[in-house]
């Protein structure tokens, strides 16, 4: 393939350019990681998600100022034989969502887990976002807000609770990934040299 | 030209027969002004040019008027009762009121003591709707029968037949000596028989036959008019029935709009007289009278509930256009891409997609089509109903409905881009690719030079620190990278979520929970590529693909590993 995630897409017609990129969620089973990509997706929400097989594609689309973000959405299976599957679609997305249950601890280890092996393995300039999901059973809460916010400012992690069941959060957390995304064409690199090379000039001036 | 109306008006009138006095009629050509007979055409033309020219404009009148006479003499003599109501039409005579019309003064009329026509509308409502209350209520009648008749009908004949009769009442053998409905005599061999309806007695020549899959149909809550008071009883009668004959009535209640009465009643009959009319379960024996109503009743439904042939072919052509109208524009998009030289479509999709378009194009040209011809009757058919149903309003409707048609499809799909051929595909993105990596190359190049330049930079601020202690090249190195994400984070405004969100179904990917992980995830991404073909989300699939060829890979090195 000619033009990977992340390039621009020459043929996007008229107004504003059209950026492309790969997002993978990951989390443990039964956190929510498929209800929060159909929230976002199709804006629906079943009580009875089935679990997911594999890892399932879905493509949604933002508009940011004059920019539209396509998402190119890997949901991964949660479930422990699936996890082999995980690192070819986190392996060239720009984006991370990981998912964790607020009303169970241990979904919140696995996902520090998650952000470490992402970190270690996956893309370097990759936009890891945690979200803790459920947040409608904020009477049932195990993991505490402040607790999931100092370990995501640590990391540089984006940071939300979200509720699939009400929407809450769910496009915020979307869209902030859709900022944070560099959305130049090509990658940044050649760009921040420029700025280097700019900032040394204006040294010099 | 006016003169020459008048002039017909006057020979009409002439030889019409005119009324002058009461009960006096007399013939001939009259000149409407004076009464004097003119032996012919010619003299009465010639007299009121001489005597009456001045008084032409008031012919119409003088003609009017005597024609309201007559018809005035009619209604007298058909409807004695004029308390009716009335409706003017014209005030033209009120300014003659009071003269005397016995006078030979031909313009001043006697005050129209009738207005020259009345209105039947509200006495025809009345009868009309007294006939129709009366019908549906003996339709609803015999539907109410014909329910319990169905509901806990026995089996066995003996009581099947006292089932029956405690329904309705059956009339009395011996009041009854001739058949109605043939007036031939009973006897051993012509045996009386009931209406199971109504009770009245016919011969079996003279017997219709309701079986009961039509009768369950006229009962069921689907059959039932919006506007029929009986609606609730029906109802809950028609949920009850189902236990009555035990095998397949729900079905047939449920499959209901499948079911088509035939239409050969002559054969039905034929075919179900020979059964024992007693033992014979799958009818119920009614009169003419009854059956006539029932089917009434049963077409009436069956038209409100259908829609006329034409809505329906113009709901599928309207369903065809608004698709093309979401093809076309994916497609031209396709095209341009692919003439641009890019990978980003597949040939063969594209091509699928056009021949997808054009059927519907065919589509809508066909049903254009028929719409255009629906209603002249077709050789060797026969549509005399069709066609006399047709009415200019109708035929305007469809000659528009056809050319619009026309226009859209000459505008959408003759303009449609033409595809490259494999060939020139591959010429074009041939071009394309070099021109990318001149592109690409050039943007080296320039990279370069800009590192050219900042060594440069470099190297002269090193020199210029040499008498500075501070080195500025350990301070530059120190440099983080200025996230890029957060230089360009300005103020967002609004941001909105469009709805293209597109994802596969993921209850028709049918893995077995047994497979390999991986095997299973080639077959899901096969699934959804399937799926994403079928939504036309066509930019969509070389990513899948890729995706695909990646699993396999890893599947065989899988493999590779576990067996060396």
């Amino acid at each position: 393939m000619a033009q990977r995630g992340g390039a621009q897409r020459p043929s996007g017609g008229g107004q504003g350019k059209i950026c492309q990129f790969k997002l993978v969620l990951l989390g443990e089973s039964a956190v929510g990681k498929s209800s929060l990509v159909l929230r976002f997706v199709k804006g629906q929400f079943h009580e009875y998600q089935e679990s997911t097989i594999g890892a399932a594609f879905l493509t949604q689309t933002v508009c940011l100022d004059d920019t539209t973000v396509k998402f190119e959405i890997w949901d991964t299976a949660g479930q422990e034989r699936y996890h082999s599957l995980a690192p070819m679609y986190y392996r060239g997305a720009q984006a991370a969502i990981v998912v964790y249950d607020i009303t169970n601890q241990d979904t919140f280890g696995r996902a520090k887990t998650w952000v470490k092996e992402l970190q270690r393995q996956a893309s370097p300039n990759i936009v890891i976002a945690l979200a803790g999901n459920k947040a409608d059973l904020a009477n049932k809460r195990m993991v505490e807000y402040e607790e999931a916010q100092t370990y995501a400012e640590e990391n540089s992690l984006l940071f939300m609770e979200t509720s699939a069941k009400t929407a809450m959060n769910v496009n915020d957390i979307f869209l902030a990934i859709a900022k944070k995304l560099p959305k130049s064409d090509n990658n940044a690199r050649s760009c921040w040299m420029l700025q280097v090379i700019t900032f040394k000039t204006g040294e010099t001036m | 030209m006016i003169r020459l109306t008048v002039v017909c008006q006057i020979y009409l009138f002439g030889v019409m027969s005119s009324v002058v006095g009461e009960g006096e009629v007399l013939e001939g050509f009259f000149c409407p002004f004076c009464y004097e007979d003119q032996n012919s055409v010619e003299q009465l033309l010639t007299h009121v040019e001489d005597k009456h020219s001045s008084e032409e404009k008031v012919v119409l009148q003088a003609f009017k008027g005597l024609l309201n006479k007559a018809k005035k003499k009619l209604l007298n003599e058909d409807e004695p009762d004029n308390s009716g109501v009335r409706q003017r039409t014209s005030n033209l005579f009120d300014d003659e009121a009071g003269t005397d019309y016995q006078s030979n003064n031909p313009w001043h009329w006697e005050p129209p003591s009738f207005d020259p026509s009345r209105n039947h509308t509200s006495l025809f409502k009345k009868i009309r709707s007294a006939r129709i209350d009366s019908s549906v209520a003996e339709t609803n009648k015999l539907l109410i029968r014909l329910d319990k008749l169905l509901r806990d009908l026995p089996n066995d004949p003996v009581k099947r037949k006292a089932h029956e009769r405690s329904i309705v009442m059956w009339a009395e053998d011996r009041d009854v000596p001739l058949c109605p409905f043939c007036a031939r005599s009973f006897n051993l061999a012509r045996r009386r028989h009931h209406c199971r309806l109504c009770g009245g007695i016919m011969c079996d020549q003279c017997s219709h036959f309701i079986t009961f899959n039509y009768a369950k149909k006229l009962v069921s809550p689907v059959h039932q008019g919006s506007s029929n008071s009986m609606a609730g009883v029906l109802m809950g009668d028609g949920g009850g029935s189902g236990a009555s004959s035990g095998t397949g009535m729900t079905s047939i209640l449920s499959g209901f709009p499948g079911l088509r009465r035939s239409d050969s009643q002559g054969s039905l009959n034929s075919i179900l007289s020979v059964m024992d009319s007693i033992t014979g379960e799958q009818h119920f024996r009614s009169c003419t009278h009854c059956t006539t109503r029932l089917n009434i009743r049963d077409s009436q439904v069956e038209q409100r509930t259908s829609k006329p042939t034409i809505a329906m072919y113009y709901e599928k052509l309207m369903e065809y256009r608004s698709e093309l109208e979401k093809l076309i524009p994916q497609y031209i998009r396709m095209a341009e891409s692919l003439r641009c030289g890019e990978t980003t479509y597949a040939l063969p999709d594209v091509e699928e997609l056009r021949v997808r378009i054009l059927k519907k194009g065919d589509g809508v040209i066909s049903l254009a089509q028929r719409i255009r011809t629906l209603g002249y009757p077709e050789p060797g058919e026969e549509e005399s109903m069709a066609s006399s149903s047709r009415g200019p309003r109708q035929e305007l409707l469809q000659r528009r409905i056809h050319s619009t048609s026309t226009a859209f499809l000459k505008e959408h799909i003759l303009s449609l881009p033409k595809l490259p051929s494999p060939k020139e595909l591959k010429e074009l993105q041939e071009r394309r690719r070099m021109e990318v990596e001149a592109r690409l190359a050039a943007k080296k190049e320039a990279a370069r030079q800009a590192e050219v330049r900042a060594a440069e930079i470099i190297r002269r601020r090193e020199k210029d620190s040499r008498e500075s202690p501070r080195s500025s090249h350990s301070r530059s190195s120190s440099l983080t990278p200025p996230s890029f994400a957060s230089l360009k984070k300005t103020q967002h405004t609004d941001q909105v979520v469009v709805d293209t969100g597109w994802g596969a179904d993921p209850s028709a990917h049918n893995v077995s929970e047994t497979d390999d992980p991986l095997i299973q995830q080639v077959n899901i991404i096969k699934n959804t590529i399937k799926q994403a073909r079928i939504a036309g989300r066509y930019e969509d699939i070389p990513l899948l693909e890729a995706n695909l060829r990646e699993l396999q890979e890893e599947y065989k090195t899988q493999q590779r590993l576990m067996n060396p």
